[in-house]
């Protein structure tokens, strides 16, 4: 059971509680300094790094700089494994910042299989690839299932599964979590994702700033018991709770994983 | 001309509203005007209008929210016209880039929120914000619209960087 790292919990998981087994970084926080407070996690914590910006869809060469950067932060962290997501965030004429989807075609496939490969061979070490929410359903020539089996065969990466994506992308696309699930192999699923969703408008959103809601925990289980899930990690980027708060989360969801482990 | 994939024009699309207006309205001209490869256009028929503006604007949504965060006075300040500030500015200017994006949108707001004499706009947010985007080790400026106890008060604001991590101090008047 761990926790996505985030500036304001520092001093917290610098005490290391009993709630904490392991911290998952934030590349692009280190990107610019931090490497002290980087080195002290390491000697606290078994860390995982988390890129958001390699931007593995897209098609040509990575960006070279920021995988020098990715893969410094990798090596100072002395990361069990690094991750990232199944997804696209620029292209050689826009930056757009944050996560969209690739068309599940068979160029798309290639682009992010050779790009996973040359992360893995760069860092010398494991990578999984986290699913998104999108506001998009992109009907192309795989099922977005099929596309991550294809994916996770052919380049060795394992799944992050984010079951709060996936819920989101449930409730909006109106299809049932659980028959996705199925659909994807349990043996690539490594790592997860939680955090409560956002509701506004008729529509659900991954803001990551609420609590872990009830239906989350319950998928979360499922996902458990269904596959050999290394390690789950609580992110948080807004409306930060107190440490007591992300402590009763931390252990309440830990509970549920264990009971569904045990069944 | 040479042929762009997919995933560039798509980009293009969620960047570019006037784009996605005349995309909505001619599809076979907007995929012909920026050379998509045949073999890779269907997925452009495909797509569904109202789900493409959906992901674009959730990408404007995060962009403010980053910016408020980093700014949260000066949002608060500018009440019921967040927004379609916030929505003017980005028609406006340039798309920030690289992983230090956020900061550097939100300095550059506050630049347009000074350009055009927004009121609501604070110097003395604008300048930490500056200073986040940064590489200086320190900057100090005298301004007149620090918030104590909710009144703009004068005061040297003085922003630097210890151990890497920058920070903020004060003498109000």
């Amino acid at each position: 059971m761990g926790l996505g790292f985030r500036q304001p919990f520092t001093d917290w998981v610098l005490t290391q509680p009993d709630a904490i087994d392991c911290l998952e970084v934030t590349a692009e926080h280190f990107f610019n300094g931090g490497e002290e407070l980087l080195v002290r996690l390491r000697e606290l914590y078994p860390l995982s790094v988390h890129g958001l910006g390699l931007s593995l869809g897209t098609p040509g060469p990575l960006d070279e700089q920021t995988l020098c950067q990715f893969q410094r932060v990798v090596e100072l962290a002395d990361a069990r494994w690094t991750s990232e997501h199944i997804a696209f965030t620029r292209t050689d004429k826009v930056d757009l910042g944050h996560l969209n989807p690739v068309p599940f075609t068979e160029d798309s496939l290639k682009t992010l299989i050779d790009h996973a490969r040359e992360v893995m061979d760069r860092c010398q070490k494991p990578l999984l690839l986290e699913n998104i929410t999108s506001y998009l359903l992109v009907p192309e020539q795989f099922e977005e299932t099929d596309f991550i089996n294809r994916l996770c065969q052919s380049s060795g990466v394992g799944l992050l599964l984010d079951v709060t994506n996936l819920f989101i992308n449930s409730r909006n696309h109106s299809f049932d979590p659980i028959d996705w699930l199925h659909q994807i192999a349990p043996e690539s699923i490594r790592q997860l994702h939680i955090v409560g969703y956002s509701f506004s408008e008729g529509v659900w959103h991954d803001r990551h700033c609420e609590p872990i809601q009830d239906e989350l925990l319950e998928l979360a289980a499922t996902v458990i018991a269904y596959a050999p899930v290394e390690s789950v990690i609580v992110e948080r980027d807004g409306a930060f709770p107190t440490m007591s708060q992300m402590r009763c989360e931390l252990r309440r969801l830990e509970e549920i994983c264990e009971s569904a482990r045990c069944s | 001309m040479s042929q762009l994939d997919a995933v560039s024009a798509f980009g293009l699309l969620l960047q570019n509203h006037e784009l996605r207006i005349r995309f909505a309205s001619d599809r076979a001209a907007i995929i012909r005007e920026l050379g998509v490869a045949p073999s890779q256009s269907s997925f452009f028929y495909n797509l569904e209008i109202e789900q493409l503006d959906s992901q674009a604007e959730s990408l404007i949504r995060k962009r403010r929210a980053e910016v408020a965060h980093l700014i949260p006075k000066t949002w608060c300040r500018l009440g019921a016209d967040t927004d379609s500030q916030f929505q003017d500015y980005a028609d406006r200017s340039a798309w920030p880039a690289g992983h230090r994006r956020h900061v550097t949108d939100a300095d550059a707001f506050c630049q347009f929120l000074r350009m055009n004499a927004v009121p609501g706009y604070l110097a003395s947010e604008h300048h930490w914000v500056s200073f986040l985007a940064g590489k200086q080790s320190f900057s100090a400026r005298l301004l007149n619209d620090l918030i104590v106890n909710g009144e703009e008060r004068w005061a040297a604001q003085f922003c630097f960087r210890y151990k890497g991590i920058a920070k903020t101090r004060a003498i109000h008047f």
